[in-house]
């Protein structure tokens, strides 16, 4: 009934309620639009630093080499790391693509990519296959190209002075907003750069069909034997590991000696050089030679035995220990063609001499290591010999390439039938945080390792920064408005009181609760509160699309320059009912203070 | 006459105001239900003091006995008045007592409806459409209902306040010089109709008024006052009453 009387009376009183209304959301209005102004600018900003996946990108400044595992760590040591692409380097990834029909051609850069590129995700891009791009905006406006049309990228290289050219064509999965890059781009996956660069460097790549060479896998050693005709003395023993790549030399007894190079040794002082780090290649065998000119000596290869398994087309497999054949052995039959074709269909990259005993035919099997978590496949001959069931003998650079598998990666290609050297790692990369606030933390792990970065780390914090100023000049203003806007309804409310003082009595008089007569002069305060809201609000939505409209230009569709949230406005709503209800609260004390005498007086 | 409303015997109030002081003292005093009880006298001899005091928002100074007699939502049917608290009094008003003020103390911002209705919304009771129209119409507002009242005469004002006081029946209802404001004629009507439907409810009338030709053929008791200077700054009133005659 209280509320229902405090309504009556607002209405009654409409003109001063009215004015009182105006006067309230006189203070409120110009609040919300100087909070909507700066909420709007700094959410403009930030929203254009959230959304936009370049400010969380970081970017090496200087070309280095990353290792594969550099990479596969990289998201297990920093979290915050959303995305990271391996990167060829620059200059091998610039090719001319065209558009036949058109009749245009453009220099691009290909920039590698793969499942979950932020950049892509976020400016309404596919994430391309094999046989498909992405293009930047400046790219396809330049190339006159659509989705779902082809364009011709073509690589460039000179190769004996003649320039030879490395062609593919792709389909336009997908063209990047203009804010992602000014740049003309193509984005393919990752293999697609490596190819280029592949072809660039020279080499063959033969799933685009581009000759050349190809990195063929090189046989490493971890040391040789060396058989002489009569015992080295020290000297000669010192100068064998004098700058030939060897670090150790061993006198070997004639059993050691027969164990390693059966049948090689006899009648022959035996030697083994080692190495420390790494391995030896040819060259360093040369040189032990060349030390032992005149000597009549012979130099060995020798590998550590290699874990190895056998896959039969039978479908059986034998772990065996392979090393290095030595030359000449009795019943090895070198380079003698196989008969039986590879079920895989590769043509299989030398021979594998196994123990007679095993119950195996000769023919094609398929060789696997394993190693650190690396795997090899690829398809041997295999030839049966006279030696133990557990081991397994492959000719010298055979052998040799294959121990080089210990070092690096390697992979066997189908098409020449060749083990090739896979690529090591990338000059660069694409980096990808989680969110604008893991750039400074990113930034620093890897500044940490010696990668001097790029980022938009200072923008970041220039903008929040900016966010700091204003909500303090905000809150400054909005502490003043506050004080201002309680005072100016304490005063309305209790005027109202005062005026109301007889009517309030006879109510009194009539046996109104003084709890109950509380509520008249809050219920009246939150009316009136509640219209300054409506009309505040009313007034801030016009003055805000105002703004907006004249900043059209500068903004994006999804952008406003003043604006507030729902949250907002909700805190706004209960704001302003609390301090109209502390308000009136002045007021409602002084209504508990009126004498129901004085309505008998008044009269 | 029947039960009594009001007991009150040697009650005191002093009251004072700029080193001066003003004393009432009311020997004796029973109003009885369905009474209709005038209160004469001049201005400033304690006429509002005693009427603030039945009204039960001014406490007494000394009292011997100060009773009220009459159903109450607390349960209470007779009361001490003396250290009587606050809210008890408050809902002892809303549901006993009926009040009409001088100028009608109508409420501006509710129609005469609303006016009329409000007692009966504090003291949350529902009236019926009938007692509303046979109130309503017997008092000649049946057409005024939706105005406010200050579109109404001072006797229409008059008559809502009249309405007022006795839509929730109350048992007592205190008149502070509810016609002064009012031309003799109006005065007249106002009384007998006050008078007439508080004896239809069996309510007692406590009227205040300076003109005693207006009550004096009416009243079934007077109270009148005597004044006497104590002091230069100490005045006295003493209460008398005037039992009429009942006629046979």
């Amino acid at each position: 009934m209280i509320l229902k009387l405090a309504y009556k009376d607002v209405v009654h009183d409409r003109l001063l309620s009215i004015c009182l209304v105006l006067a309230i959301a006189s203070i409120i209005s110009p609040l919300l639009i100087l909070f909507g102004l700066q909420f709007g600018t700094i959410e403009t900003l930030r929203s254009r630093l959230v959304e936009d996946p370049q400010n969380r990108e970081i970017r090496p400044m200087t070309t280095k080499t990353f290792h594969r595992d550099w990479f596969t760590q990289l998201q297990q040591r920093l979290p915050e790391v959303q995305f990271v692409v391996p990167m060829t380097r620059q200059i091998s990834s610039s090719v001319v693509a065209a558009n036949k029909e058109a009749k245009l051609q453009e220099s691009l850069s290909l920039m590698a990519t793969a499942p979950g590129d932020p950049l892509l995700m976020e400016n309404s891009a596919p994430v391309p296959d094999t046989k498909s791009c992405v293009l930047t905006a400046a790219a396809a406006q330049s190339l006159s190209l659509q989705v779902g049309d082809v364009l011709e990228i073509t690589a460039q290289r000179i190769i004996g002075g003649k320039y030879e050219y490395g062609r593919f064509s792709v389909r336009l999965a997908g063209i990047l907003d203009e804010r992602a890059s000014g740049l003309k781009t193509a984005y393919v996956p990752l293999s697609v750069i490596e190819a280029v660069e592949d072809f660039k460097d020279g080499r063959a790549v033969p799933g685009f069909g581009w000759k050349g060479e190809l990195p063929t896998a090189y046989p490493v050693y971890e040391g040789a034997v060396v058989l002489v005709q009569a015992p080295l003395n020290k000297l000669d023993q010192v100068l064998l590991i004098n700058n030939t790549g060897f670090s150790q030399v061993k006198p070997l007894s004639p059993e050691e000696a027969e164990q390693l190079t059966p049948s090689q040794s006899l009648s022959r002082h035996a030697y083994l050089l080692k190495v420390k780090h790494r391995f030896v290649t040819q060259t360093n065998l040369r040189a032990v030679q060349n030390k032992l000119r005149g000597k009549g000596a012979k130099v060995l290869p020798w590998i550590r035995p290699l874990a190895v398994q056998l896959h039969t087309t039978q479908g059986d497999v034998y772990a065996l220990r392979l090393s290095v054949m030595p030359e000449g052995m009795p019943g090895a039959s070198m380079g003698k063609q196989t008969t039986g074709t590879n079920p895989a269909g590769g043509q299989p990259v030398g021979t594998l001499f196994v123990s007679d005993q095993l119950p195996l035919a000769a023919g094609i099997a398929t060789l696997r290591l394993q190693m650190d978590g690396r795997e090899l496949e690829l398809p041997v001959r295999v030839e049966k010999h006279a030696i133990g069931p557990d081991r397994a003998l492959a000719e010298v650079e055979f052998a040799g390439a294959l121990d080089l598998f210990r070092y690096r990666d390697l992979s066997y290609n189908n098409a020449s039938g060749s083990l090739l050297l896979s690529r090591q790692g990338y000059a660069g990369f694409r980096l990808y945080t989680a969110t604008i606030d893991a750039v400074e933390s990113v930034q620093r792990a890897l500044e940490a390792e010696g990668i001097a970065v790029n980022t938009e780390r200072q923008r970041i914090a220039e903008v929040k920064q900016l966010d700091h100023y204003t909500s303090l000049i905000f809150w400054l203003i909005a502490a003043v408005g506050v004080v201002g806007g309680i005072s100016a309804l304490t005063a309305s409310l209790y005027a109202s009181v005062e005026r109301k003082k007889k009517e309030l009595n006879v109510l009194r008089l009539l046996g109104l609760l003084k709890k109950e007569l509380v509520l008249f002069p809050i219920a009246q305060g939150l009316l009136l509160s509640s219209g300054a809201l409506v009309l505040s609000v009313a007034l801030f939505q016009g003055v805000a699309q105002v703004i907006n409209q004249l900043f059209q230009e500068q903004l994006r569709s999804t952008e406003s320059l003043c604006t507030l949230s729902a949250g907002h406005f909700f805190l706004l709503f209960v704001g302003v009912w609390s301090l109209s209800i502390i308000a009136a609260t002045f007021a409602a004390l002084r209504a508990t203070r009126l004498d129901p005498a004085e309505a008998l007086r008044d009269e | 006459m029947g039960n009594v409303v009001y007991t009150l015997r040697d009650v005191v109030k002093t009251r004072s105001k700029g080193g001066a002081s003003f004393t009432l003292r009311v020997p004796a005093l029973d109003v009885h239900k369905g009474e209709f009880c005038s209160v004469v006298g001049p201005s400033g001899c304690g006429k509002s003091t005693l009427l603030d005091m039945l009204a039960l928002v001014l406490e007494p100074s000394q009292v011997g006995q100060f009773r009220l007699n009459v159903p109450s939502l607390a349960g209470v049917q007779s009361c001490d008045v003396e250290g009587l608290p606050e809210n008890t009094a408050a809902r002892i008003r809303r549901h006993n007592i009926g009040y009409v003020l001088q100028s009608g103390g109508l409420l501006s911002f509710l129609t005469v409806r609303e006016n009329i209705m409000l007692t009966a919304q504090i003291s949350r009771l529902r009236v019926d459409t009938d007692d509303f129209e046979h109130l309503v119409e017997t008092l000649g507002l049946g057409d005024q209902l939706e105005k406010k009242p200050q579109y109404l005469s001072g006797g229409q004002r008059q008559r809502v306040a009249v309405a007022r006081a006795l839509i929730h029946r109350p048992k007592i209802i205190l008149a502070d010089e509810p016609t002064a404001a009012v031309d003799y004629p109006t005065a007249l009507d106002i009384r007998d109709e006050l008078q007439s439907l508080a004896r239809q409810m069996d309510a007692a009338v406590i009227m205040v008024t300076h003109d005693r030709s207006l009550v004096e053929e009416v009243a079934d008791l007077q109270v009148h006052f005597a004044l006497s200077r104590i002091k230069r700054n100490q005045i006295e009133a003493t209460t008398s009453l005037t039992q009429r005659e009942q006629a046979v």
